[in-house]
């Protein structure tokens, strides 16, 4: 599915200046943003884990989980996201079985490398 | 009007004649746009009925018409088209080929007990969602049960039915219903909620435990006295080999009294699920209806309606397996998940032990979203006898939208919570 191309048209797109803080580890906040255009980078305790480009999902989990934030995001670049809320996500997810699939590939692609991180962890 | 070969009915070329019945005939057809074989109902005008007759009949045509599309349930005969014409009025049904179970209905032609209470409890489900949709049967019997080839229970013959929704009074309509099945409250035309239906379920369920009616009489007015005023037989008094326990379920479904008489479809299903679970004792296996019920008290499948969750059951293959029997193994290639059904799994990660997994638990799902060629990333071990459901990724890939969504939400979910146990893991260690 073409995330990019189905929101590339929605109105309620952000725009945040390099540096900007989208949301930080610990904070509880909801919704989940959709990466227009720039680079958002995502990091625990203060470590770069991951960078998201255009297409890419961001803040998804706390859609179904009501903990809070796992992760800190910065724009790294200036950023065009869209955000996405429980309402409309459930809506999408109902009418878009496809849209359902692509999320839940991001989320499960994201626990693999997270029982990666885990089983390093382990072996030290 | 009687059709010959190679006569359409409508758009619907006939194959040949099916049935016949005093109001109506029926013949298979194929629907050649949706490509699948049909059964057609259609009205017969009345020959010499008299117009009383004639209008109920009418009624009745109409009635079931006024259902196409209302009713989708996997126990409840589809209807798929009505048309209403002066010249000739049909109704374009499911074809379900098997028989009725009136063809299970006397002494030497009974089917097992646990078929028996499988079907029953397969109508249940079928009339709770008929209920819900404010309509009551009305003429619940064998007559009108369809056993498919394969097996499969469906409901037919909704021409009955009463909907809440058109406002009439139910006792107006006189001549429904057959006797030997008709409650106390039918017989004394009085106003009727969904006990009717139960309680004629429940001289059904008789008559497939026994081979016989209660009630038995040469007239009319000797039957309907009976069903007023005399207590039924105890079915194992008929088939000694009945468990008690289906004698309770049997009477109270046919209590005379509806204060006495199960209230709802769910106390009727719930009694009849446990007297399945007391039953298997003796060895059977578990039966597709306990397989639902198991399923429908599980949170993972609260997103589901009672048609997708027919369809896991349909396309789940359930194990029993023994303590220490390990179901995947990290690094190996795989096609399926699971789902625990009963006893514990333990899920380790370089033989490190990193969560347990209770019955209503899923594992082995990340396969199913990742790309062909993905290696299990952890090993799953039963530490203790399980009964485990397995589905292959292909079988839902290949299942009906509803019950992909219905997974989709429930996966959902549970990624997310391994994902933030996990990250909780990492913050700890």
């Amino acid at each position: 599915m073409d995330v990019l191309e189905h929101f590339r048209r929605a109105r309620n797109m952000v725009t945040m200046p390099r540096g900007a803080v989208l949301f930080s580890e610990g904070e509880r906040s909801s919704g989940m943003y959709v990466v227009i255009q720039g680079r958002a980078e995502i990091s625990v305790g203060g470590k770069v884990v991951e960078t998201a480009g255009p297409g890419a999902l961001i803040g998804e989990m706390a859609l179904v989980s009501s903990a809070p934030r796992s992760a800190t995001v910065t724009a790294g670049t200036e950023c065009k996201l869209v955000l996405v809320d429980v309402r409309q996500f459930d809506l999408l997810v109902r009418e878009s079985p496809e849209f359902a699939r692509h999320v839940m590939a991001v989320i499960a692609e994201r626990l693999r490398r997270t029982n990666e991180r885990l089983k390093e962890a382990l072996r030290r | 009007m009687k059709f010959e070969l190679q006569e359409t009915i409508g758009k619907y070329p006939i194959v040949r004649e099916i049935g016949s019945g005093a109001t109506s005939r029926v013949y298979l057809a194929r629907d050649p746009f949706a490509d699948r074989e049909v059964a057609i109902k259609v009205l017969l005008p009345g020959k010499g009925a008299d117009p009383d007759t004639e209008r109920m009949m009418h009624k009745s045509f109409m009635t079931e018409a006024s259902l196409a599309g209302k009713l989708n349930h996997p126990h409840i005969v589809d209807i798929y088209d009505a048309v209403i014409e002066t010249e000739r009025s049909y109704l374009v049904m499911e074809y379900v080929p098997g028989t009725t179970l009136e063809a299970h209905s006397s002494v030497s032609t009974l089917l097992p007990v646990g078929k028996v209470v499988e079907i029953i409890f397969k109508c249940i489900r079928a009339l709770e969602y008929a209920h819900n949709h404010g309509i009551i049967h009305r003429d619940i019997k064998p007559g009108n049960i369809l056993l498919s080839k394969d097996g499969e229970t469906k409901v037919s013959d909704f021409g009955a039915a009463f909907q809440h929704s058109q406002g009439l009074e139910t006792s107006q309509m006189t001549g429904v219903g057959s006797p030997a099945y008709m409650s106390p409250e039918q017989i004394r035309m009085e106003k009727l909620n969904q006990q009717t239906d139960i309680y004629s379920l429940g001289v059904t369920m008789f008559r497939l435990l026994t081979g016989r009616l209660p009630f038995e009489a040469s007239s009319y007015a000797g039957l309907t006295h009976a069903v007023l005023n005399i207590p039924p037989p105890i079915p194992s008094t008929l088939r000694p080999t009945l468990p008690p326990l289906l004698d309770d379920i049997v009477g109270k479904a046919t209590a005379k009294d509806p204060s006495e008489r199960y209230k709802t479809w769910l106390d009727f299903g719930k009694d009849l699920s446990q007297a399945f679970t007391a039953l298997r004792l003796v060895g059977d296996a578990v039966s597709e209806s306990e397989k639902f019920d198991r399923l429908r008290g599980m949170p993972f499948f609260m997103n589901f309606g009672d048609v997708a969750l027919w369809e896991v059951v349909r396309i789940s293959n359930w194990t029993h397996l023994p303590a220490g029997s390990v179901i995947i193994r990290e690094g190996e290639q795989g096609d399926s998940f699971y789902l625990l059904v009963e006893g514990e799994v333990s899920v380790t990660l370089l033989t490190r032990s990193i969560a347990t997994i209770k019955p209503g638990g899923c594992f082995g799902e990340l396969l199913y979203f990742a790309d062909r060629g993905e290696r299990r990333t952890t090993t799953i071990t039963a530490t203790g006898p399980i009964t485990v459901m397995e589905i292959k990724t292909r079988a839902l890939d290949a299942s009906t939208d509803g019950c992909q969504v219905g997974f989709n939400k429930a996966f959902m979910k549970v990624l997310i919570d391994r994902l933030v146990q996990a990250n909780r893991m990492i913050a700890q260690l």
